[in-house]
């Protein structure tokens, strides 16, 4: 296009429009943020730039008269297995920029998914299975220290003084997304879905509006290396604190809010000045060891009179079994392990693709490494990056996992279609930006009930697989690999699973 | 206008501004609704006359808002109107428009304080076109259409 | 209690409906000299030319009256009314008491002193009788030839139905251009070059002051500047003034018409008056003023109405407003759109492109008139601004945009018009 640096105009997608469908209605105008669709008064015709469109498909599910189509952009490089599309692209972009590629969502590169590797058992003859919806099936999930064991008096009371936990109706939560990387709608839609569902959602490293104190007993506030928004009204509100380390889409480095979504409401919440970028450093400066790790959990406990579990949360990297028992021995309540196709608003593409471990075998292998070490029940394991469905929440459980949290997949129920532009602060779906004419696309009403129809949904269809399974409780399906059979797989990869192979 | 009071409380159309995205999906379905066809392609392309919505989304970034009939209780369209066109049924409240009636004087539009009342050809002539909550459906179709609960139909009497 | 209302138009139709609203039982009466049903007065230039029949001449259902249980005594005039007595006297001589009494006997057309006047083929144009007649008359005419008097807005629509009528049409005004009471020079010009477009002959600054007859039939008139114009008919219409002597010598105060305050009673208690007849104060300036229009008439009929049956009701005051079409172009003129005195705190804004021209009129910053010509989509916001009394310097540019809307005005006034039952 005219004025662009040829060397970067190499795009994805083309807008194609049936005009003989067209009515003129301009609603793919209004809604494409990107300034990809245009209305031509004189010639009353609506057109597109097609190298504008970043294909979130937002104008054609609009469009009243499907009209619309967005396809791949057929113009293509000379076919290369090693140099593909995006290798081509990219290095086009930085030799024009001489920037560090920016994305957003989780991973998107085709490594190994272990979810579709592993097949679930189920009952037939010998053991009877369980019809969810003529018995009772447990799907209430405890998450916090179990006691190493239960005392009991002469009148059958428990002396044992428990350890506060989070009660979750079902084990899924909604994963950590800061208040400015996805707007105060979107946040009160997950905070809503939360409270009606008994779960919890999480408010990321961006502190908790004011307005959605009211959310606080469903809410996990989270502490991160940029402390932003922390102070004892804050970590008291919350039903639990969690202590950010790290994040499956990007490992090892810290957060980056950028100035121009800094607006007033993110600035008075973050406690830092409007247009100001918000950047947390990649370490927390008073952790270096365990024991450091170990003082800040119990001041935070201490803030919090021990009323409140408290989680730290990883990103699922290769030595992910040690660190974890070091959390567990520095008096974590909740571990969370993100892994690598989790999420991000924002993240260097060359982190986002190849840093860090698929969720799957990290659950596994923690798990697997605080059993051995008989440490399981002092700490909870939730697992995050990139649940897509029921059953691959029921695998995670089977793996070892307590609970689960889902980002993305929550962000997908409120409109979400994945083109990766979060970064950009110009969401069409009005997600991840903070611009008030875009933010308002999510009415909170609309995203709370898609959210809660969403987990209604995974939470029936997980009571079936347990019922299938003959389990009428989600504990019993904990760490229970036995239901699990891989296909597919090389031998050290099922050892590393812990699972046997599809037949044995 | 007068001190006005709606006694018998009735369903009308109100918008929420704060949610309004300016997708226009309220006129494509009013137009429609009100064609021959019930099909936007048609009552857009084919239709003649082409049936005009009675709904007008304004836009002025960052804010949208669609406006249509109040159906007023002591409506300025009805007091303007030169022959009766325009009336208020007394049972329901709507301010019902006879278009075999109407002689395209604009009165109407001339009066109503909400800038509602548009014209829409009629065989030879133009006729006023307003909001008649679609007396064929349940839910009216711009609050049907609308994807972000933009427009409900509510008693705020 | 018995209510008896003068006058069956549009003013008294609304005083029957805001009465029934709030009495369901009281004994309602209507007297009205014309014979027939409530019909549309403003639309006898159309029902003159054909483009409208009986069913679209009616204002309201042929139920209406039974409906409502009102009594109609049609075809007789009311020729007093007696205070004291509570009572008014019909043309028969027959008596009809009254608990309340409404008077909308509208307007008479002014008849100037002209030679010759009376006798045949000279019309005045104001009700269905006035339209009948000249329709009968026109048809007869070999080569109709007609000059109307007066440039005001039922002249001129008298003069288009002519003129669809296949009549060769002279209007003749005094003032220096058409519509004077509701244009400006340049919309009244245009309107003017549109209409002599269409074929009308239209003389300004001249006036007819005798009517030459040979053997009593019209050949022709003369005009003040010497001029002669041949024609076979002439139609009066150089306004109505409110039709007041039912009242004479009965106490009720006039001054240019029945003074009413803004519950629309007269200075005697229980008489009430709204309408052409009718003076009411003036939103915009704050006096007394007969309004003749159509919303003013309905506006004061349902103020008078309620206040007659015992519901409070406060008459906000007459805003002026028109809606004309001439040979299908539109012109809609609201508030104070003319008069315009710099000195006073006016300050116009025009927009003028193409064959659109608009115009806006405020006062002290606050909006008082709009005149558009051409366009006239949404144009009834600006009654909810002029209303308002709103301060509209600070959107001044964007006041006449085509773009204007609710969204360029604050919004709190925006919630309270769209969030709230109309
Ligand atoms: C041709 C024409 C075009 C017009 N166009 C417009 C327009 O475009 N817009 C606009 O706003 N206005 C227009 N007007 C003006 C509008 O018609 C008047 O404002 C309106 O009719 C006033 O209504 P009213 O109820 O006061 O009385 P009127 O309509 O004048 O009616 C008076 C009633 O009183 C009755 N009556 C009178 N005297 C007596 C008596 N002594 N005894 C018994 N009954 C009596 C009459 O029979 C009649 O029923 C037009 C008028 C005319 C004639
Ligand atoms: S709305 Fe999305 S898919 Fe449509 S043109 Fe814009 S960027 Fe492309
Ligand atoms: S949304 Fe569809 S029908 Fe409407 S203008 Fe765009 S392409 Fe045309
Ligand atoms: S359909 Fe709803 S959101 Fe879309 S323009 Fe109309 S009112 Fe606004
Ligand atoms: S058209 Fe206007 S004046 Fe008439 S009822 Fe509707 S909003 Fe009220
Ligand atoms: S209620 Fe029906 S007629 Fe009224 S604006 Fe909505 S779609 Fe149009």
């Amino acid at each position: 296009m005219l004025y662009k640096n040829p060397y970067n105009n190499y795009f994805d997608y083309v807008v194609q429009r049936d005009m003989d469908k067209c009515i003129r209605c301009k609603d793919c105008v209004t809604q494409c943020s990107y300034d990809a669709n245009f209305y031509d008064e004189e010639r009353d015709l609506i057109y597109s730039l097609d190298s504008n469109c970043v294909g979130c498909m937002r104008c054609s599910t609009f469009c009243p008269t499907d009209c619309i189509r967005i396809v791949r952009n057929p113009d293509t490089f000379r076919i290369n297995a090693n140099w593909k599309d995006n290798n081509v692209k990219d290095l086009y972009k930085q030799a024009g920029t001489g920037g560090i590629i920016i994305t957003g969502m989780g991973n998107d590169k085709p490594y190994k998914n272990y979810w579709e590797h592993m097949v679930i058992d189920a009952c037939q003859v010998t053991n009877p299975s369980i019809d969810p919806l003529r018995e009772p099936m447990e799907l209430r999930t405890f998450l916090g220290r179990k006691p190493d064991r239960l005392e009991v008096n002469k009148d059958g009371d428990i002396t044992t003084k428990l350890a506060p936990q989070l009660v979750l109706e079902t084990p899924i939560m909604f994963s950590a997304m800061s208040y400015g990387s996805i707007n105060y709608n979107v946040c009160e839609s997950v905070a809503r879905a939360a409270k009606e569902l008994g779960i919890y959602w999480n408010t990321g490293e961006g502190g908790l509006p004011d307005t959605l104190y009211e959310y606080g007993k469903h809410t996990i506030v989270q502490c991160a290396s940029g402390r932003f928004g922390v102070s004892p009204e804050y970590l008291n509100a919350g039903a639990a604190i969690e202590i950010k380390i790290g994040q499956g889409a990007k490992p090892g480095i810290g957060g980056h809010l950028p100035g121009e979504k800094v607006l007033e409401g993110i600035s008075r919440t973050r406690m830092i000045p409007v247009g100001t970028d918000a950047i947390s450093p990649a370490p927390h400066h008073d952790i270096y060891s365990i024991e450091d790790l170990r003082q800040l959990i119990y001041a935070l406990k201490e803030a919090t009179r021990y009323e409140k579990p408290v989680s730290v949360k990883i990103a699922a990297v290769h030595n992910v079994a040690a660190i974890a028992s070091g959390i567990a021995r520095a008096g974590a309540d909740i571990i969370a392990v993100d892994g690598f196709r989790g999420g991000t608003g924002a993240a260097p593409k060359s982190i986002r693709d190849n840093v860090g471990i698929p969720t799957e075998v990290a659950i596994a292998s923690v798990d697997q490494r605080l059993r051995e070490e008989g440490i399981r029940h002092q700490v909870s394991l939730v697992a995050a990056g990139g649940f897509r469905n029921s059953s691959d929440i029921v695998k995670a459980i089977a793996l070892g996992a307590d609970a689960v949290y889902i980002a993305t997949s929550a962000l997908m129920a409120v409109g979400c279609t994945l083109c990766q532009q979060c970064h950009r602060g110009r969401c069409a779906w009005g997600i991840t930006t903070n611009d008030p004419e875009l933010s308002k696309r999510v009415n909170p009403e609309i995203g709370a009930e898609r959210l809660v129809n969403l987990i209604r949904a995974w939470s029936n269809e997980i009571k079936e697989m347990l019922g299938l399974m003959g389990i009428n409780s989600i504990e019993s399906l904990k760490g229970n690999r036995d239901r699990l059979r891989g296909v597919g797989l090389s031998e050290i990869e099922l050892q590393t699973l812990d699972i046997k192979q599809a037949g044995m | 206008m007068t001190e006005k009071i709606n006694e018998d409380g009735m369903k009308i159309v109100y918008p929420r501004e704060q949610w309004c995205i300016a997708c226009n999906l309220c006129e494509v379905a009013c137009m429609t609704e009100h064609s021959r066809t019930k099909d936007p392609l048609r009552a857009y392309l084919i239709e003649k006359p082409r049936p005009v919505s009675r709904t007008k989304v304004e836009y002025l970034p960052p804010v949208a808002v669609s406006v249509m009939c109040r159906h007023c209780a002591e409506a300025e369209c009805v007091e303007a109107c030169k022959n009766g066109t325009l009336t208020r049924d007394e049972k329901t409240g709507k301010i019902e428009l006879d278009r075999d009636k109407c002689l395209g004087c604009w009165m109407c539009i001339m009066a109503c304080p909400y800038g509602v009342i548009t014209q829409v050809r009629k065989e030879e002539k133009a006729v006023a076109n307003k909001c008649d909550l679609c007396p064929d459906r349940e839910i009216p179709a711009c609050v049907a259409v609308c994807p972000n609960r933009a427009l409900v139909f509510e008693d705020r009497g | 209690m018995k209510y008896v209302i003068i006058g069956n138009s549009y003013a008294a139709v609304f005083a029957v409906e805001s009465l029934r609203k709030t009495d369901k039982s009281g004994e309602i009466t209507i007297i009205s000299k014309e014979p027939y049903h409530v019909y549309a007065r403003a639309a006898i230039h159309e029902y003159m030319d054909g483009t409208i029949g009986d069913a679209q001449m009616y204002y309201r259902d042929k139920d209406f009256y039974e409906k409502h249980r009102v009594t109609t005594i049609f075809g007789r005039t009311v020729t007093g009314v007696e205070p004291e007595k509570n009572r008014v006297v019909l043309d028969n001589k027959q008596k009809i008491d009254f608990d309340k009494l409404m008077i909308s006997s509208g307007g008479v057309p002014i008849v100037p002193p002209i030679e010759d006047f009376k006798g045949v083929g000279t019309f005045t144009f104001t009700t269905w009788d006035d339209a009948k007649v000249l329709k009968d008359w026109v048809k007869k005419q070999k080569m109709p030839q007609a000059v109307v008097i007066g440039g005001g807005l039922i002249g001129l629509q008298c003069a288009e139905g002519l003129k669809h009528m296949g009549v060769d049409v002279t209007v003749v005004e005094l003032a220096d251009y058409v519509l004077v009471k509701a244009l400006d020079s340049i919309t009244a010009q245009r309107v003017q070059q549109w209409l002599t477009h269409n074929g009308l002959k239209v003389i300004t600054g001249n006036t007819v002051v005798s009517i030459n007859r040979a053997k009593g039939r019209i050949t022709g008139v003369k005009l003040k500047n010497g001029e002669k114009v041949k024609c076979n008919t002439v139609v009066l219409s150089i306004g109505v003034r409110p039709n007041t002597s039912l009242v004479e010598g009965s106490g009720i105060k006039v001054n240019r018409g029945i003074m009413v305050d803004n519950s629309m009673q007269t200075n005697v208690e229980g008489i009430f008056s709204g309408g052409d007849v009718a003076e009411a104060e003036d939103f915009l300036r704050k006096k007394g003023e007969v309004m003749p229009i159509i919303p003013v008439a309905t506006m004061q009929g349902k103020i008078a109405g309620f206040n007659m049956a015992g519901e409070k009701r406060t008459y906000p005051g007459g805003l002026l407003q028109n809606a004309f079409q001439f040979f299908g172009k539109s012109v809609v003129s609201i508030g104070n759109v003319i008069s315009i005195d710099h000195n006073d705190g006016f300050e116009e804004i025009i927009k003028d492109e193409g064959d659109v021209y608009k115009k806006a009129v405020l006062q002290d910053g606050k909006l008082v008139g709009v005149l558009s010509m051409n366009y006239i989509a949404r144009i009834g916001i600006y009654n909810s601004i002029i209303r308002s009394r709103m301060d509209v310097t600070g959107i001044k540019d964007k006041l006449l945009s085509d773009k204007f809307g609710f969204l360029d005005l604050p919004k709190e006034f925006r919630d309270e018009m769209l969030t709230k039952p109309g």
